[in-house]
């Protein structure tokens, strides 16, 4: 008689297997899905911390212009635009008959209304700085078409800084930007329209029909947040999703199974230990240089990142057009102890701690909890700086205790980059100006030549002699070693490989590999597709 | 379970309807109370800290006067309390919407998965349970026994992350995540069945990390009326052991199962939040764990208060599941 019960059960239940697993999923046409591992909060594109904001927006919006493969600015919805020869000002031509998601037309008036939001700095916080938008001095309306811009200083990387998506006045005048639901499902004027956000699973953006640009190849672009990378690679496999970005050890199990391409694509991301250089022990330049050169570098390259990117000497990679390859070391422990024995380092209680005026030489180095490639470059550093005498302790704190006060006062596992214009970010780290200023120059690092660097650098339209002047910029940094370089990491990528109109380039720091809706491999998404 | 019952099962029904507002008010009291002796500045708690330290400081006033931080702490009680009472339980700094709506929109995901997970793992350990009480000391027991034993000790996560590595990654039998297909069905049984094939990894982990506990409950209280006066005269009287068993204490056994279920409801949010942030369910436990991970202060609050007001009246249903099944109880 249990038996009997037992079979039938077992019986029941493998029906109900079969037949669950024989439902497929509906196809629904040609839509590219990415698989993300964190959900964004909104989806404000001028409020953000601390990613490649211009490096390419959300395809909801258009800026006045837009970054191209090879990231030089491309007309977006400005036409053309002129600048005048000293860099102060800029004359943007409109496109005509260009229309918001909503059935408005686009006009010269939203964009005075985004940049005087900008200039005004208060409901924005742009990467790498929005108070920069305050050399804005005027915005005058030509024409219907034709809007011009005047500075108060010529600054050549400013361009860029024209790529920030405009937003329309008529939906946000007078709103309290912090809370408007708007940033829930915004209205753009770019590939995509806005369809649905099902919370804690999907947003799903679907095609402008009415785009001034080329008509986007899929029909829809799906982005599902899927926290465990595990879970992800599952959904590749399956080929649910046609791409997600992967932790760099992941790509050896997946590579070629079930037709998955891996891209490894270089990114401008350096990590790097900060040494806050008014800070004891670290107000020594021998000692920060002892530190560099007693992490082994290449150890981390291969073991955190799988080989996938270069080790890190100062802020620019190899293959950068400003890149002065005189600056590299090498990885020399026992050089480092005699540095710092030559600083009055010793050993003279014999706990294997090196001592000096009696104090311990130890520090506790924060990273982000919830970037585990942090947490791993802390832990080898500990390893590596116990080798020559320093005790390093670990600590991981949540973004949202890692205040900027904290970020600049504290030993941390720091990442920084962009691929644009070698004054991006670098100017923001390493002048003395920044000192105290947000997550800027967190080593409060003051150099008097490389401050006056900087400002020719930035001022100086001519390529070769800014060449030159960022190489200079590079051996004085890479002497002073403000923040300890240890790498610069490529994105790694698993992609259908049905999918065509995939085009690689540089990348800018961003969100690890959780993979972010922007400043990813899908940057040119509408111009991709299934074949 | 002595207490004597001599009204109707309605009458005793309101009586503990009526024992809930003391019980809310208490609660919302002791939710106050936590908020207000955390040494967490208010403000930054309201708004997150990027926010505030945009702000200038007549901004900042300005909150200070709306939160009402110079009033004494029974007015701002009072105040608090009548944001909740009218459905405004503040602002989350991280979903960048309002609280109340944050939860709700996640809950009936949490819902599905926990209440298949619990009845699942009542099902399967009702069913072990018996077995092995009725077979005490036997071999079938001590095994059952030691795998209880051995699940219990495996922490959730990994269970999770070993099926999810067995059935989805290699076999490629279940889907490894999300509570839908990424290609959602729009047609009602595809949609329901799309469902229920990604429920079933979730809930059986979930079941598995929840059955240790109600395993061993089940088996010691069927062991323990085994002994009764009772079982002796049924078997006295000549009844089948399957009868004896399941008919007369199996039954009684149940009882202090129920209350053990209903002591549990708190589980049913906080249980499931390892197994919703490995297949990536979007219910209320990966809410309460993103909100503790970014130290958002009004949604952990707002959770708190969700969750007991859920156990509230998680254990009257439970109380009144008890009157209904306790044979002692006769209603006129």
């Amino acid at each position: 008689m249990r038996v009997r019960t037992l079979e039938s059960c077992l019986t029941i239940c493998l029906i109900i297997m079969a037949s669950l697993s024989m439902v497929q999923a509906e196809q629904t046409g040609n839509t590219i899905k990415i698989a993300l591992g964190k959900e964004p909060d909104t989806l404000n594109p001028i409020f953000n911390t601390g990613h490649g904001d211009f490096y390419d927006i959300i395809k909801i919006f258009s800026g006045l212009v837009k970054s191209d493969e090879s990231l030089q600015m491309a007309p977006d919805l400005a036409e053309s635009w002129e600048i005048s020869p000293d860099g102060k000002v800029y004359t943007f031509k409109l496109r005509d008959g260009v229309k918001w998601h909503d059935g408005v037309n686009f006009s010269v008036e939203d964009v005075v209304f985004t940049y005087n939001l900008l200039r005004e700095g208060k409901w924005t916080s742009v990467f790498p700085v929005s108070s920069e938008y305050k050399i804005i001095e005027d915005i005058s309306v030509e024409d219907k078409n034709k809007v011009r811009f005047t500075l108060s200083e010529g600054l050549v990387p400013f361009q860029e800084r024209f790529a920030l998506p405009i937003l329309p006045k008529h939906l946000l005048e007078g709103q309290d930007l912090t809370k408007t639901d708007f940033w829930q499902h915004p209205v753009g004027t770019g590939p995509y329209v806005f369809d649905q956000w099902k919370r804690g699973e999907e947003i799903t953006l679907k095609r402008n029909q009415d785009y001034f640009g080329d008509t986007p190849q899929s029909d829809a672009v799906k982005y599902v947040f899927v926290p465990d990378e595990a879970a992800r690679i599952s959904l590749l496999l399956s080929g649910e999703v046609d791409a997600i970005k992967i932790d760099p050890r992941s790509m050896d199990s997946i590579e070629g199974r079930n037709g998955i391409k891996i891209y490894s694509v270089p990114s401008a991301n350096w990590y790097a230990i900060n040494l806050p250089n008014n800070m004891w022990p670290f107000d020594s330049k021998k000692v920060r240089q002892a530190i560099a050169r007693a992490i082994n570098k290449q150890q981390i390259l291969e073991t955190i990142f799988n080989g996938q990117g270069e080790i890190a000497y100062g802020p620019f990679r190899s293959a950068d057009w400003v890149y002065n390859p005189k600056i590299a070391f090498k990885y020399d422990p026992e050089l480092s102890k005699r540095m710092l024995a030559e600083e009055g380092f010793s050993d003279v209680d014999g706990d294997r701690i090196l001592e000096k005026d009696g104090k311990d030489f130890e520090f506790e180095l924060i990273y982000p909890s919830t970037n585990p490639e942090r947490k791993d470059i802390a832990i080898a550093v500990k390893s590596d700086l116990a080798n020559i005498g320093i005790k390093v302790e670990p600590v991981g704190k949540s973004w949202d205790e890692i205040s900027p006060e904290l970020y600049r006062s504290n030993p941390i596992v720091a990442a920084f980059g962009s691929p644009f214009d070698p004054d991006d970010n670098n100017y923001q780290l390493w002048s003395s100006k920044y000192i105290g200023v947000g997550w800027w120059n967190p080593a409060s690092y003051s150099n008097e030549t490389v401050d006056e660097l900087l400002e020719r650098g930035r001022t100086t339209f001519d390529r070769e002699k800014r060449k030159v002047i960022y190489g200079e910029i590079q051996e004085i940094i890479s002497d002073d070693q403000p923040l300890a370089f240890i790498v610069f990491c490529n994105y790694v990528y698993a992609v259908n490989d049905r999918i065509a109109g995939i085009k690689p380039r540089n990348a800018p720091h961003g969100e690890g590999t959780n993979g972010g809706i922007t400043g990813e491999l899908w940057w040119n998404v509408e111009e991709w597709q299934k074949e | 379970m002595t207490y004597k019952v001599d009204h109707g099962l309605a009458q005793y029904a309101l009586r503990r309807v009526i024992q809930i507002p003391p019980l809310l008010l208490g609660i919302s009291i002791l939710s106050f109370a936590i908020f207000y002796l955390s040494p967490v500045d208010p403000v930054i708690a309201y708004l997150g800290l990027t926010t505030v330290q945009k702000m200038s400081p007549e901004d900042l006033a300005k909150v200070e006067e709306q939160l009402g931080l110079g009033q004494p702490v029974h007015i701002r009680y009072m105040l608090w309390l009548e944001k909740i009472v009218h459905g405004d339980w503040g602002y989350s700094h991280i979903k960048k919407r309002p609280v109340l709506e944050a939860i709700l929109e996640r809950f009936p995901a949490t819902i599905l998965l926990t209440i298949t997970g619990y009845g699942l793992s009542a099902i399967i350990s009702i069913f072990l349970g018996l077995i092995s009480a009725s077979k005490a000391g036997s071999k079938l027991d001590r095994v059952l026994n030691g795998i209880n034993y051995l699940i219990y000790s495996i922490p959730t996560f990994l269970v999770a992350l070993m099926a999810m590595f067995l059935f989805s990654l290699w076999l490629g039998w279940m889907p490894s995540s999300r509570m839908v297909s990424v290609d959602t069905p729009t047609t009602t049984w595809p949609l329901i069945l799309d469902v229920a094939r990604h429920l079933i990894l979730p809930a059986t982990v979930l079941a598995l990390s929840h059955m240790a506990v109600f395993y061993a409950y089940i088996r010691s209280s069927v062991l323990e009326a085994l002994k009764e006066n009772y079982i002796l005269t049924a078997r006295a009287k000549g009844l089948e052991e399957r009868s004896v068993i399941i008919r007369h204490a199996f039954r009684n056994a149940l009882l202090p199962f129920i209350t053990q279920v209903g002591i549990l409801i708190p589980f049913l949010i906080g249980g499931s939040v390892v197994v919703e942030s490995v297949f990536a369910w979007p219910g209320i436990g990966l809410l309460a764990y993103e909100a503790a991970l970014r130290a958002d202060y009004m949604l952990l609050m707002g959770l708190t208060l969700f969750s007991s007001v859920l156990v509230i009246f998680g254990n009257l249903a439970a109380d009144i599941a008890y009157a209904i099944v306790d044979p002692r109880i006769k209603y006129s």
